[in-house]
């Protein structure tokens, strides 16, 4: 920076009058390079949000309301007739801290996480131009490339810190209520504490790969509407949607296609052995259906009018 | 329907009621309801896709008459489907369903062997779907010869591929009800060249009122001998509901059932024993009774999750076939009638096993679409171990099934000891409450760990138990582990109180547990019924070997076992009369293992293809990233060689701050907003663009920002061609319709994160001037959300001159501010004009820009209308508007002064050039012609040029 700041009335210590005042002369701009909505300016831009705080905050608090859960609620003492394995898991969710936090990522990985990963990447671009300040950010300037990516990096930091803090929160009301045994592989073996931390960080790992492709869908919509709550409820119908299609069995192969066909996989982290096709071929789906939202959303954000 | 019964080919047995009913329950679990072990395969569980139905080629449906049965009259008429493969003739597969089922059951795996190459029957059964007659449950004079005619059905049609000794080529396959209809049509039809029967049984008496007391010097050198002691205890809980099954669509009581049947059914429940002639009767549904003259080789598939046909059906079954001289493969997987909806990958995989199974022995002639065949010798016995506490599951195999080849790879046994202490055990009156440690069809259900978990440990008094100590190192047992307990009768002080008439024979459920840690799985998924007779009323006690349920399993190194023995189970007919026993488990437990040749552990390993696709992915991701970054760094560098980054002394000199050239804008729907503008911002200038509502001035300032993609033309900023996100905006400020800002934020935290977002240094913000000039005191410090569009307004100004920015661009910016406010802000525009920066203004109000602007732009219906200094829009200087009385006759006065222009504007008013004329001649010649002058003003009002001109504008 050159001598830019020198000699204005602010520094002169004395009242600015509109009435007199005057920019000064010109000074030749900087040609220092610029680096345009820095990565942590954009963090503290949506930090300061209170639907990014709530939504963490969600997070962060909803394995405290499942322990509390499990103390005002006794034991069922007939095991429903389901098989789902998500309540194998609430029967065993008390034997340990770490089966807690199993129970805890198998209850909301179904579909609060892809609600929140619908509200994080839905509002992105969406919130700006209802706001009106995407015109302002994008005259700064700020290239389009670079405000989509940095708005789909911090959002995917807060995704991330918001699963690990919800793993974290539940890892460690679960370890203070239910101790440190090992995970209980349903009809397999007793895990290592260790290797049950393994588990549940691949678990966390999974679920974020899982739900690239709701967050590349939420980024589409976002560029392509101006309503974030539209570009969020596409994405939750769109999951719903799937959901259904997947229900039928007519469609056969046709299924493999859906993005939530898979999504079911996570639980091979928690399966003795793994099946580590299921999640590779979870991991694939994502990632494609990310890639091909994720660039028709950068195509589609280069060229568009804004008109907000 | 009554068929007349001739002596059964197997040994008889007494009390052959219970036997019906069990076989009744067993078949209806191959059904379409039941967790039969033939299912598909669940999608989820496979990353192999089933090959999907081919809807062009349906299978040929008929109803085939049959021959009731011997000495019957009249005939039973089947419902059958035909399906026939692209290339005919070819071997033939008959699918038979399971009980409770029909044929509609088998479409899907039809449509994968048909798919194959083989000619696929399935058919109903009689008494199920739609076809019609009595269940005689799997009798060789019925439902037996019926397939045996179906296969005549299929071979009269020419369709099939002669073996070796003229016949067709063919193979029964089925499950549960289907499974003994397979092996008995084996045993009984020689044409048949293949057999695979799953979770089935080989005597239905024995599964029916099962005993598991070993008795003195039974062979054991199979892993899982049948026993057939009898009297056994009745499994009610399955015969129920089996023959539930096949009784809802009728009005009678016994269903679809033959009178016989129903008979031994009623009796069962009624608590009677089989007498000789209910034995003969389910001998005679039995693969016991015909299997000896099995000469096809067989594939026996059994469920390790089976209260209902356990693995010691499978094991009689194979002993039979290999006395018999057929080859036998035996597969115990993880399923069975226990496995509930959700079928395991282990049920699934058995459908692969078969089509193995049937390429080896059922080749077909142009097998390029058969699975290859296998060159080494299959193992003819495996088995699935689940995980252990410590271990996972694995699949282990051996060269042949245990015991039945030579005794030379019969089991060996490992033994345990048990330690415990003489109990005394009560079964209440009623026999209820009852332990449940498994329930039909839905063991896997009930258990939090699967079907091998304990659901309800027996009540306190009615149980009795002794437990190892911790195994010091990891133990497989496969098949059915023994021990020895003494049961007596307590008498004097043990003497149980409120038992007034003891029962003669003891009725006890044993099982074994796996403790590990505070888990407590049951070994094997079920109980062992034992029924010890006549227990010596002196209370002396009696000895009994007892066999538990056959499984295979893994004891992990640290683990107890525990073995427990009640007097009650839900899954078995409880006993009404109160008893009391005395009971003790100690002594040894005998744990078969068997030798092992190969080991497989199931491990899911992810697919090439899968792992190609997601490195591929990223790669593809990877490269799109460093390309856009590439173009963006380019243009850039492009952006810096053509000076675009430039100093102010030299863009101010070679470069206007805003050139449009040719701009047109449509909008979508085919509105033209912006026509062909071009016009050219000079610096220190402070130009009004100026136009009534809907002019077209805000695209057109969106468009100079980057912000609109012109349809045709370009903009210029200081020489740089603006396309979205140039970098020469960087000396722009903009304010364009509208405010916008973080409203939970204050004034200037919001400016002060917008100057951030620049990515400047913040010093060079100058944001202090620009709040000055926003005036907006402490509310400064407040959330945006309670400010007033006039407060906004200012502030979205103060925003745009973040940095005091060479071009400053304001949309309407005196909108919603007060007289005083606009007044400064004038100010405050010229001065910054006069700076040697740049100033836009637009609007819609003349006054605005006539008081503001040095330059005025006038728009229209998105035209350039006019441009130049506001004094020359407003009209020459020299011109003279004069209010007259009469404008006619002054024209006329004036006339003869020889004026450069005349013009009546009004009959009121006229507009001159004066010329060399002076207005004082003008005024005296008109006064001399008696003509009243009102007024004299001198200039043209911007606002009648205006009005001039966008009059034009609309006329065009």
């Amino acid at each position: 920076m050159t001598e830019t700041t020198s000699g204005t009335a602010s520094e002169q210590q004395q009242p600015i009058d509109p009435e007199t005042w005057s920019p000064g002369p010109l000074r030749p701009a900087s040609t220092a390079a610029r680096t345009p909505l820095p990565f942590r300016v954009e963090l503290a831009r949506q930090f300061t949000q209170w639907r990014i705080r709530g939504l963490l905050l969600v997070l962060a608090l909803l394995p405290i309301a499942i322990r509390i859960a499990f103390l005002i609620g006794t034991q069922p003492d007939d095991g429903s007739t389901t098989t789902d394995q998500t309540l194998t898991l609430a029967d065993t969710a008390q034997d340990s801290g770490v089966l807690f936090a199993t129970f805890t990522l198998s209850v909301t990985g179904g579909f609060l996480l892809t609600l929140v990963v619908a509200l994080l990447f839905g509002d992105m671009i969406a919130s700006e131009a209802s706001r009106s300040t995407l015109k302002y950010l994008l005259t700064i300037p700020v290239s389009r490339g670079r405000l989509l990516a940095t708005k789909i990096g911090v959002s995917l930091v807060v995704f991330a810190t918001g699963l690990v803090l919800l793993a974290g929160v539940a890892l460690i009301v679960g370890l203070l209520s239910y101790g440190n045994a090992g995970l209980q592989v349903p009809e397999g073996p007793q895990l290592s504490f260790g290797a049950s931390i393994a588990r549940i960080a691949g678990a966390i790992g999974f679920l974020f790969l899982h739900l690239l492709w709701a967050a590349a869908l939420g980024t589409l919509l976002t560029v392509v509407t101006d309503t974030p709550l539209g570009a969020a409820g596409g994405v939750v119908l769109a999951t719903i949607l799937s959901n259904i299609l997947d229900a039928i069995p007519n469609l056969g192969n046709f299924r493999y296609l859906l993005p939530t066909h898979f999504s079911g996989s996570w639980r091979q982290l928690f399966a003795s052995p793994t099946n580590w096709d299921l999640v590779a071929n979870s991991v694939l789906s994502s990632l494609l259906y990310a890639l091909i939202f994720g660039v028709w959303a950068a195509w589609h954000f280069g060229r568009k009018d804004i008109s907000s | 329907m009554r068929t007349e019964r001739r002596a059964p080919l197997g040994p008889r047995r007494p009390r052959a009621l219970v036997a019906t009913s069990a076989a009744i329950a067993l078949l209806a679990l191959l059904g379409g309801t039941g967790p039969a072990g033939l299912e598909p395969a669940n999608a989820q569980d496979s990353s192999i896709a089933p090959t999907p139905p081919t809807i062009t080629d349906e299978p040929i449906e008929a109803m085939v008459p049959l021959p009731a049965g011997p000495g019957e009259d009249g005939e039973v008429h089947l419902d059958t489907s035909l399906y026939l493969p692209k290339s005919i003739p070819a071997p033939m597969v008959l699918l038979a369903h399971g009980f409770g089922g029909s044929k509609d059951d088998l479409n899907r795996q039809a449509r994968t062997l048909r798919d194959l190459g083989y000619v696929v029957l399935t058919y109903s059964a009689r008494g199920f779907g739609r076809s019609d007659g009595k269940i005689s449950l799997d009798s060789v004079d019925h439902e037996v010869a019926d397939a045996s005619g179906l296969i005549d059905y299929v071979v009269d049609q020419g369709y099939f591929v002669a073996d070796s000794g003229g016949g067709p080529e063919v193979a029964v396959v089925g499950g549960s009800y289907g499974g003994a209809l397979a092996l008995m049509l084996g045993a009984t039809d020689p044409r048949v060249d293949a057999v695979v029967a799953a979770i089935t049984w080989n005597d239905l008496e024995s599964a029916l009122v099962p005993n598991s007391v070993v008795p003195a010097g039974d062979d054991r050198s199979s892993p899982a001998p049948l026993l057939d002691s009898q009297p056994g205890v009745f499994k009610e809980a399955w015969a129920s509901q089996l023959f539930g099954q096949a009784t809802f669509r009728s009005d009678s009581a016994c269903g679809e059932f033959t009178a016989e049947l129903c008979a031994l059914y009623s009796r069962l429940v009624a608590g009677d024993p089989l007498s000789p002639d209910d034995e003969a009767l389910l001998a005679d549904s039995s693969p016991s009774s015909v299997l000896d003259r099995m000469s096809a080789p067989t594939l026996l598939l059994q469920g390790t999750r089976d209260s209902l046909f356990g693995l010691d059906q499978a094991d009689a079954n194979a002993r039979q076939i290999a006395a018999a001289g057929a080859p036998v493969d035996v597969v115990w997987f993880s399923g069975g009638h226990d496995s509930g909806a959700a079928a395991s990958s282990g049920q699934a995989s058995i459908e692969p096993t078969i089509e193995e199974f049937l390429a080896k022995h059922l080749p077909l002639t142009h097998s390029s679409t058969g699975p290859p065949l296998s060159p080494e010798p299959d193992p003819q016995f495996s088995y699935t171990v689940p995980g252990g506490a410590t271990a996972s599951g694995q699949s282990l195999a051996a060269t042949s099934y245990p015991g039945i080849d030579d005794a030379a790879d019969a089991v060996t046994s490992t033994e345990i000891e048990i330690r415990s202490r003489p109990r005394t055990i009560v079964n209440p009156p009623g026999g209820l409450p009852a332990a449940i440690t498994t329930l039909p069809a839905l063991g896997a259900l009930l258990g939090t760990l699967g079907s091998t978990a304990a659901i309800s440990l027996p009540q306190d008094g009615q149980t009795t138990w002794g437990f190892s100590r911790s195994l010091r190192e990891s133990t497989t047992m496969v098949g059915s582990p023994t021990f020895t307990m003494s049961v007596a009768r307590p008498v004097g002080d043990d003497a149980v109180e409120g038992v007034t008439e003891q029962p003669n024979d003891a009725v006890l459920y044993a099982a074994l547990y796996s403790v590990n840690g505070d888990s407590r799985t049951l070994v094997g998924g079920t109980v062992a019924p034992v029924r010890v007779r006549n227990v010596p009323a002196d209370g002396s006690p009696v000895d009994v070997e007892v066999a538990l349920p056959a499984a295979a399993w893994q004891f992990s190194a640290g683990s107890r076992i525990e073995l427990w023995v009640a007097t009650t189970d839900a899954l078995y007919q409880s006993s009404p009369d109160a008893a009391g026993w005395r009971v003790n488990v100690r002594g040894t437990l005998s744990l078969p293992t068997v030798p092992q040749s190969a080991l497989t552990e199931s491990r899911g390993v992810a697919s090439p293809l899968a792992l190609g696709g997601i490195a591929a992915v990223l790669l593809v991701a990877i490269g799109l990233g460093i390309a856009a970054m590439i173009r963006g760094r380019r243009r850039g560098v492009a952006a810096a060689a053509a000076g675009t980054l430039p100093t102010v002394a030299e863009t101010s000199a070679s470069a206007a701050p805003l050139v449009l050239t040719g701009l047109v804008k449509n909008f979508r729907n085919g509105q033209r907003a912006v026509d062909e503008l071009s016009f050219r911002v000079e610096t220190g200038q402070v130009l009004g663009l100026l136009g009534p509502n809907g002019a077209g001035k805000t695209t057109t300032l969106r468009m100079a920002v980057g912000l609109l993609r012109p349809d045709a033309g370009y903009a210029e900023i200081f020489g740089e061609r603006i396309v979205p996100g140039a970098a020469v905006l960087t000396r722009v400020g903009t304010f364009i319709e509208g405010p916008g800002f973080l409203p939970h934020l204050s004034g200037r935290r919001n400016l002060e994160l917008f100057w951030a977002a620049s990515g400047r240094a913040p010093q060079g913000s100058r944001i202090d001037e620009a709040l000055a000039i926003a005036d907006l005191g402490a509310a400064i410090e407040r959330s945006v959300r309670g400010y007033s569009q006039g407060m906004r307004q200012r502030l979205a100004i103060a925003q745009a001159m973040l940095g005091m920015p060479e071009l400053l661009i304001l949309d309407e910016p005196t909108n919603g501010l007060d007289p005083p406010q606009i007044h400064a802000l004038r100010g405050v525009l010229r001065r910054y004009a006069d700076s040697g920066r740049t100033v836009i203004v637009s609007s819609h109000l003349l006054g605005e820009v006539e008081q503001t602007c040095s330059h005025v732009v006038v728009m229209a219906r998105g035209r350039l209308i006019a441009s130049g200094t506001v004094a020359e829009l407003a009209g020459e200087v020299s011109e003279v508007t004069i209010e007259v009385t009469d404008a006619e006759q002054g024209g006329t006065a004036l006339e003869p002064l020889g004026l450069p222009a005349i013009e009546v504007l009004s009959p009121t008013s006229l507009r001159l050039l004066p010329g060399e004329t002076s207005v004082e001649t003008i005024v005296s010649a008109l006064v001399a012609a008696g003509v009243g002058v009102r007024g004299i003003r001198s200039g043209r009002h911007l606002e009648e040029t205006f009005l001039e001109l966008v009059g034009t504008g609309e006329q065009r």
